[in-house]
């Protein structure tokens, strides 16, 4: 096999469909190329759950039959990837990153994995999770079948979860992107603490068919990726009305650079408070330097407040209704006692306990939230903030508690966006996280939220922002 | 050297209370309360939330 070399590894998909279309590659060295990297360098990270190399030849093998057909099916074709391990792939384990279920197997592929076979991506493997995506809350980054996520940039900090191996293959070039989710955070979280673009869709946008369901309402599938064009590349693909998910919102998505709006008839709306005294002081210079770069992009800046709603309280109660009725045969049978994390195995056995009057008043705030955000995206066309206040944590900091010594913001503090990921999440909009810098050895991200169905927007924002600085290209000293 | 009683409980219980502080889980009773705790805490914030009569649930059934 020849050499492909090291930048290969970190190449982004326009650049790697353009090698496989000249054939200076074939579909099945690029295969080998990154199952062989990711077998070595995975367990690294604690990134992985399963490789498939076998089965990603066959397929590769099947795509350069068709190149050499002429069978092109898009920029996707012939690009590796990994999912999230609760992503059903036929005949092998999706272990949901936890031990009660670590011999389960489907016989059936989630559709996200058929859409991208369709056009020709390579599966590579199964990805590392925080168990049953941490639903029940989880106090340490050890909550997982595979032990902690590590971080690519340092191993003695955590990768972020729960789509702590996708977030982590990306940032290595273990893969060029993966599939992971996000039901409050778990996309955004990883993909800032690994300094990595990725994308959490409109809810509904993405089919959940074959996804493990922690909740039917606030679940969505997303990629991670080398870049915002990436992201929009494969949410084209995994897109799409399904009539296996109840909460498919029955349309598709194209991305389409060219008819975006300019930037300069933009508003973005952001809190000035998110990039000074709420952000970790180790990433202020980042964040103002990056949110400078969105001001020269042309789009107006304006200071808005995100309305007022207990909106954790309501997310908290909605997540524990559903995911106790979800995981009750796991709770009642006492298997939930093999998980990692007592948090999460009490969390669990008391989300049986929620009175339907308190998820029903919760659900019903929830409409009462999109309309006020509705009205928001009349006078802003997205919204700008970090993607998290600060870089990653050590690996054996508790979760649930600041770490010792870090700072807090003063007691008057105005709140900011804090609030931005469970509001979203209940309101099911789109966000993209876009690396903007660095905070000593660690990176740190913005994160772009939209109103639904704006991917377009997030994408327009996020590709003239990485066309004026390299955050995304940057590499962990793998 | 011979240590007395009272004199190697003075020295070994701070150290052993040390220990005990940064390495006993908390029980899985303490756990299930402090869960619920965080439960109970939600409703209580949704509680003092006014809702008016007409608004829905946001989710649909359809037959």
């Amino acid at each position: 096999m020849a050499d492909l070399g090291n930048e290969i590894f970190f190449a982004t998909i326009p650049e790697l469909n353009k090698k496989l279309a000249a054939r200076e590659i074939s579909a099945e060295e690029l295969a080998r190329a990154f199952v062989n990297r990711l077998q070595q360098q995975g367990t690294r990270y604690n990134a992985v759950a399963l490789t498939l190399l076998q089965q990603a030849l066959r397929q590769a093998k099947l795509v350069d039959q068709d190149i050499k057909r002429g069978r092109l099916r898009g920029p996707l074709q012939g690009i590796p990837y990994g999912v999230k391990d609760l992503l059903a792939y036929a005949g092998q384990p999706t272990t949901w990153g936890a031990k009660p279920y670590a011999a389960q197997i489907f016989d059936y592929n989630a559709t996200v994995i058929e859409k991208l076979s369709s056009v020709g991506s390579v599966l590579a493997g199964k990805l590392a999770m925080v168990e049953l995506a941490g639903g029940g809350g989880y106090r340490t980054a050890a909550a997982s079948l595979f032990g902690p996520g590590l971080n690519p940039w340092d191993r003695t900090c955590w990768s972020g979860g729960s789509s702590s191996g996708p977030a982590a293959a990306v940032a290595a070039g273990l893969v060029p992107f993966a599939i992971g989710s996000e039901t409050s955070g778990s996309i955004v979280t990883p993909a800032s603490y690994c300094g990595v673009t990725a994308l959490r869709p409109t809810y509904g946008l993405v089919s959940r068919h074959g996804a493990m369901a922690l909740s039917w309402t606030l679940d969505k599938l997303g990629p991670f990726a080398r870049s915002a064009e990436d992201c929009g590349l494969i949410l084209q693909v995994i897109a799409g009305k399904d009539s296996n998910d109840p909460g498919s919102a029955g349309r598709g998505f194209y991305y389409t650079p060219q008819y975006a709006r300019p930037l300069k008839d933009l508003k973005i709306g952001y809190a000035a408070v998110d990039f000074t005294d709420r952000a970790d002081a180790s990433a202020r210079p980042a964040f103002q330097a990056a949110l400078d770069v969105v001001k020269q992009n042309g789009a107006t800046l304006v200071e808005v407040k995100l309305p007022q709603f207990p909106y954790g309280p309501a997310l908290s109660t909605i997540l524990a209704a559903e995911e106790g009725s979800i995981f009750e045969p796991l709770i009642t049978s006492g298997k939930v006692d093999q998980l990692a994390d007592p948090m999460q195995i009490a969390g669990l056995k008391a989300s049986l306990e929620v009175p339907s009057k308190d998820y029903l008043k919760a659900m019903r705030l929830r409409r009462l939230m999109q309309q006020a955000f509705a009205q928001l995206f009349t006078d802003v066309d997205a919204l700008v903030t970090p993607g998290r206040s600060g870089p990653a944590t050590k690996i054996e900091q508790p979760l649930d508690r600041p770490a010792p010594g870090s700072a807090q913001p003063a007691q008057g503090t105005p709140p900011g966006f804090q609030n931005i990921i469970p509001a979203g999440n209940l309101v099911g909009l789109p966000a993209l996280v876009l690396p903007c810098g660095m905070a000593g050895n660690l990176p740190v991200a913005l994160q772009v939220v939209g109103a639904p169905f704006s991917e377009n927007v997030l994408l327009s924002i996020g590709k003239d922002f990485q066309s004026k600085t390299d955050w995304h290209k940057r590499r962990p000293p793998v | 050297m011979k240590f007395t009683r009272r004199e190697l409980a003075a020295v070994l219980t701070p150290a052993a209370a040390a220990i005990a502080q940064t390495t006993a889980p908390a029980a899985p009773a303490d756990e299930l309360a402090a869960a619920r705790a965080r439960l109970k805490a939600s409703a209580d914030a949704l509680a003092r939330q006014d809702v008016a009569m007409d608004v829905e649930p946001a989710f649909q059934f359809k037959a």
